[in-house]
This record gives C-alpha cells, sequence and structure tokens, in this order.
C-alpha cells in the first residue's frame, strides 16, 4: 500500500499554524519511515488538513522529482497521470487470479477527479490512522476487486478512504 | 566497439560545446507560433540534449536491450518507421498503432494518436512500459543506467550532481526530442523568400489551403486537435481513439491530427499505418470517407478532385 498526501497544513483553534514546505509526501508502507513526518519545534495545533493525492496541476506538470518521482511506480505510464492511491492484496472472495484485488486509484480531470481533502482533529499521540479494514468492509470485494484507471469507482473509492482516516 | 567510438564523438562534441553553453539550442523558427513546451522547467543545455540522443538511440531502454526509441522512430524517416504498418517491438511484438514522425513536438498540446499523454517529459514512459515495445519499467532502466559504465559521468556532468533519476532521464530524453524541429523544407524556403514554388505546386498549394488547411494548418500542417477525418473503423485493431481517454461519445473515432511536413518520409499513413501512398490518401478525402456520427463537419461531402488536381497536391504536400 501506497499513497499520496499533499499540501499538509497544521491548523489550531481553527487557524492554521503550519504550512509543511515539503509539499507532496509519498507514504509506502514497505518502507515505514516514509510514514512518519517530523514536527515544526513548538507548535501547538489540534486539527491537520491534507489532501489524499495529487492536484490537477501537478499532473500536467511533466517529469517531476522527490517523492514525484515515476520511479515510484505511482504514475501511469500509458495514460498520464499519477496514481494518487495504491493497495494490492488477496482475499477469498475476489474470483480473480490468484484471488488478486487491486486498487490503482487516480485521475485528475473531471468528472473523475479523484484527489481528495481530509480534515481531521488529532489526538495527544499526534497519530493519524488509516481504517484499512473499515474501508474493505466498506466495499463489496466479490464485485469490485480491480480499478486500475481513473472512472467512476475510483472516485467513489478514494472518498471512502478519505472518509477513513481517523 | 561501435559503441566506445560512439561515446568518445558525444565527449568531443561535449567539449566543443561547453564553451559556449548560452548559445541558443532552441529558437523559434520565422513564422511560427510560440511554442507550448515550457522550456523553463526544463532549460535546454548541449551536455543534456547529447544525453538525451545517446538513450534514445540506446536498447539499455528495453527489458531485453533489443529495442530503441530510434528501432521505431527512423533518424533516416523524420524519426518515423516506415518498413510497418503498426509498430514493432521487443519479442517481434506488433502494436496497435503506427509510430508517427517525431517533429516539431515544441507544439503539441498532447502526445500520442489519442493524447493519452498530456507532456512530453512524461511520453517515454508509454513505450518503455509497454509489454510489446520495450517492456521495462523506468525504475529498472534507472537501475541499469547507475550500473552502466558510461552514463553515471554523462549525468553528473549534465546535471552537476551525482545521481540518476526518473526526472532526469525523462528530462534528458524530451530535450533531445525538442530538437528535432522540421523547418527547412523547400515550403519553409519558400515562405522566408528563399526558393520559389513551380507551378504545379501553386496549384497544389491552392488546393491545399481551400481543403486542407482548417486541420492540417500552416506553419505546423496541424493545429494538433482531434477530428475524425472518415477512416472506416478496422475491425481487427477496434481503435476508436480519443473515446479511448475522455470516454465521450463525441470523441469517437477522433485522432491527433498529424502534421504533413516530411510526408515523403513518413509513410505509412494514418494512425494504423493503412496506407502506403499518398494516392490512397487522396482517394480517401475524395470519395471513400466513412458517415459516422463525429465525422469532421467539413469532410460531410467528398473533396472533389479529378486526378490532374491529386497530382498538384502530391506535388505541394511533398515539397
Ligand atoms: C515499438 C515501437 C516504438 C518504440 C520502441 C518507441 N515508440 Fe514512440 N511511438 C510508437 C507508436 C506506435 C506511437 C503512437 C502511439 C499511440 O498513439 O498510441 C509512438 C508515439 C511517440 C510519441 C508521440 C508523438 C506524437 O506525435 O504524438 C513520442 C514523442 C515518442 N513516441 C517517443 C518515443 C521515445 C522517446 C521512445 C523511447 C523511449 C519511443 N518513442 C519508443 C512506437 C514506438
Ligand atoms: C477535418 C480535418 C481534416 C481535414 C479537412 C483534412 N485532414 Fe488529413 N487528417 C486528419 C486527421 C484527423 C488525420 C489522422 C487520421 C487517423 O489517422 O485516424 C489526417 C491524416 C492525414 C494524412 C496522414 C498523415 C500521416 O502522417 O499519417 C495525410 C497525408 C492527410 N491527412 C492529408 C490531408 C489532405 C491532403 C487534406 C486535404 C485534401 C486533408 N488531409 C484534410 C484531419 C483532416
Amino acid at each position: 500500500m501506497k499513497f499520496y498526501v499533499s499540501d499538509l497544513t497544521l491548523l489550531d483553534k481553527g487557524k492554521t499554524v503550519y504550512h509543511f514546505p515539503k509539499k507532496y509526501f509519498l507514504l509506502d508502507f514497505e518502507n515505514p519511515s516514509t510514514l512518519n513526518i517530523d514536527l515544526p519545534k513548538k507548535k501547538d495545533f489540534d486539527e491537520v488538513q491534507f489532501h489524499l493525492g495529487i492536484d490537477s496541476t501537478t499532473n500536467v506538470s511533466g517529469a517531476l522529482g522527490g517523492d514525484l518521482d515515476p520511479v515510484y511506480g505511482m504514475y501511469w505510464s500509458w495514460q498520464s497521470g499519477y496514481i494518487n492511491f495504491k493497495i494490492e492484496g488477496v482475499s477469498n472472495v475476489c474470483a480473480t487470479r490468484n484471488h488478486v484485488f487491486q486498487f490503482h486509484l487516480g485521475g485528475y480531470l473531471p468528472p473523475f477527479a479523484s484527489m481528495q481533502d481530509v480534515d481531521l482533529m488529532v489526538n495527544d499521540k499526534r497519530t493519524i490512522v488509516l481504517d484499512i479494514l473499515s474501508f474493505l468492509n466498506g466495499i463489496s470485494l466479490s464485485e469490485t476487486n480491480e480499478v486500475m484507471s481513473p472512472n467512476e469507482k475510483a472516485v467513489e473509492l478514494s472518498n471512502l478512504i478519505a472518509k477513513n482516516f481517523k | 566497439m561501435r559503441k566506445v567510438i560512439a561515446l568518445t564523438c558525444l565527449l568531443g562534441i561535449g567539449l566543443i560545446l561547453s564553451c559556449s553553453i548560452h548559445r541558443n539550442l532552441f529558437s523559434t523558427p520565422s513564422g511560427f507560433p510560440k511554442p507550448k513546451y515550457n522550456f523553463e522547467n526544463n532549460a535546454l543545455t548541449t551536455e543534456k540534449i547529447e544525453l538525451g540522443r545517446a538513450l534514445f538511440f540506446d536498447p539499455i531502454l528495453s527489458a531485453d536491450n533489443t529495442i530503441s526509441c530510434a528501432s521505431c522512430h527512423s533518424p533516416y524517416n523524420a524519426f518515423a518507421h516506415t518498413d510497418h504498418d503498426l509498430s514493432h517491438g521487443i519479442k517481434d511484438q506488433i502494436g496497435k498503432r503506427n509510430a508517427p514522425a517525431l517533429m516539431n513536438l515544441a507544439w503539441h498540446s498532447s502526445m500520442m494518436w489519442d493524447g493519452a499523454v498530456n507532456h512530453l517529459d512524461v511520453q517515454a514512459l508509454a513505450p518503455i512500459s509497454n509489454v510489446k515495445e520495450m517492456g521495462e519499467n523506468i525504475s529498472s532502466v534507472v537501475d541499469k543506467l547507475r550500473k552502466s559504465k558510461i552514463y553515471p559521468p554523462l549525468f553528473e556532468k549534465a546535471f552537476h550532481d551525482t545521481g540518476i533519476t526518473g526526472e532526469k532521464v525523462l528530462k534528458v530524453i524530451s530535450q533531445f526530442e525538442l530538437t528535432l524541429v522540421s523547418a527547412d523544407s523547400k515550403y519553409d524556403k519558400i515562405k522566408r523568400g528563399a526558393a520559389k514554388f513551380s507551378e504545379q505546386e501553386t496549384k497544389g498549394y491552392l488546393l491545399f489551403q481551400k481543403n486542407c488547411n482548417s486541420c492540417h494548418a500552416e506553419p505546423l500542417f496541424s493545429t494538433y486537435e482531434f477530428k475524425n477525418n472518415g477512416l472506416p473503423v478496422d475491425t481487427t485493431l477496434n481503435d476508436f481513439g480519443r473515446y479511448a481517454i475522455t470516454k465521450r461519445s463525441e470523441d469517437s473515432l477522433t485522432f491527433k491530427i498529424p502534421s504533413l511536413s516530411n510526408l515523403s518520409f513518413t509513410y505509412p499513413y494514418m494512425h494504423d499505418g493503412r496506407f502506403k501512398k499518398l494516392g490512397q490518401v487522396l482517394n480517401h478525402y475524395a470519395s471513400e470517407r466513412a458517415e459516422s456520427r463525429t465525422l469532421a463537419p467539413e469532410l460531410k461531402s467528398p473533396i472533389p478532385l479529378n486526378s490532374n488536381e491529386k497530382a498538384d497536391l502530391i506535388a505541394f504536400c511533398t515539397l
């Protein structure tokens, strides 16, 4: 599982107190160091806002570097655009080859623009949880098990994932 | 051995030109509109262009090191592929479209016959990853380049820092491609006042302006918009063009208008290379267009062309 978080902002009592200078973070669960984001020192905050995915301007800006480098496998080659969220797994209910399910969610052009806004109040541990189980329970894996290009389903699933950040 | 020689030449050129880096590496030919490509994000330098050229001709970009970009886009044919109607990739696999001539890419608003790719810089990802073309992926290309003997120093020289990334690979390939500007044909010379049309070419030019220029607009000979020019669907391919990208019914069977520069070198013609000769192309416009909901309005009725007029048009188109 990998996904992009962009425009990460900290707020305190409704006011922006910090905007991360690094605009895009690729969080890769096979590479746990990417899952910790260093916080600025001496900033109180009670709320976090970010986009899940990559904005449309960036999607049409050609070859980019850093976390946006296409070597990370988060860029579609045959039809331009970033994959905002990628999850692959196995479930017995999937009547697919080796029971595999794959969701490569992205798309920046309306009506299938799939980037999501996330806005969360934060706990004392300053940890954000993505409840993947709740996401998977929210869809019927036997029917929906492969989404690999920008379409209605990709928007729907992206929206569902965004709701499962806690 | 050939490789070694190519490399020393390359370094030679690098050395000679390094003292004139600010020389104009790309200029808009007179009469051309402003390029669409944003050079600010990828400023051309001689080192980067030469590195891009080396990669373009190097089969290291393919999975089994057999196919380079130039295998399909040959420098002898305006960087198109003339032996095949549909492109040939690794392990003799056949793709679903004809390889277009690469030229004046700085003016294209999108890449590919259907505009699937939105920016020149990311175009190379498509052939590199296509299992029927180069069957590779960019991260393994970067690994191979890092391990090669020749590339790390060339990248360092071009970027003034160490390390090869996907971004750098893609950008230098773009740089080379951007230099493929076609602006020195007889047509261009005539426009600059350095040559004159023959009588037949003048007649052809008038026919062209009347019947073709709305899509194949001068001086680039394309607006690069998507249109349906009435080719009947090849049912072995079922290629609906732009529709596959936008899923909008009004885009069904529309393809990016190709430029008509260098036509004598870019046969076979059309997205699937169905025509070998320009005579067939003109027969299509004169009498063989297929009716369909998305057929371009200006082609709703056939373009009347007698055989003399066809010859005149061909004379102009192959100037
Ligand atoms: C196997 C043959 C093949 C190889 C190898 C290949 N191409 Fe292509 N190229 C094609 C075909 C076919 C198309 C048209 C594809 C389409 O419209 O879907 C194309 C389209 C393009 C275009 C778009 C041109 C336009 O007018 O829209 C560019 C640019 C390009 N190729 C560059 C490259 C580069 C750079 C490489 C090497 C990394 C490369 N090609 C390798 C066959 C090939
Ligand atoms: C309504 C717009 C339109 C008009 C008018 C038009 N064309 Fe085209 N032309 C196209 C499109 C679109 C294609 C690509 C079609 C495809 O491959 O599916 C094309 C392809 C071609 C090609 C093939 C080029 C190549 O490299 O494959 C030639 C040659 C050509 N046209 C010549 C002409 C001539 C000559 C005229 C005038 C008699 C003309 N066209 C009028 C839209 C137009």
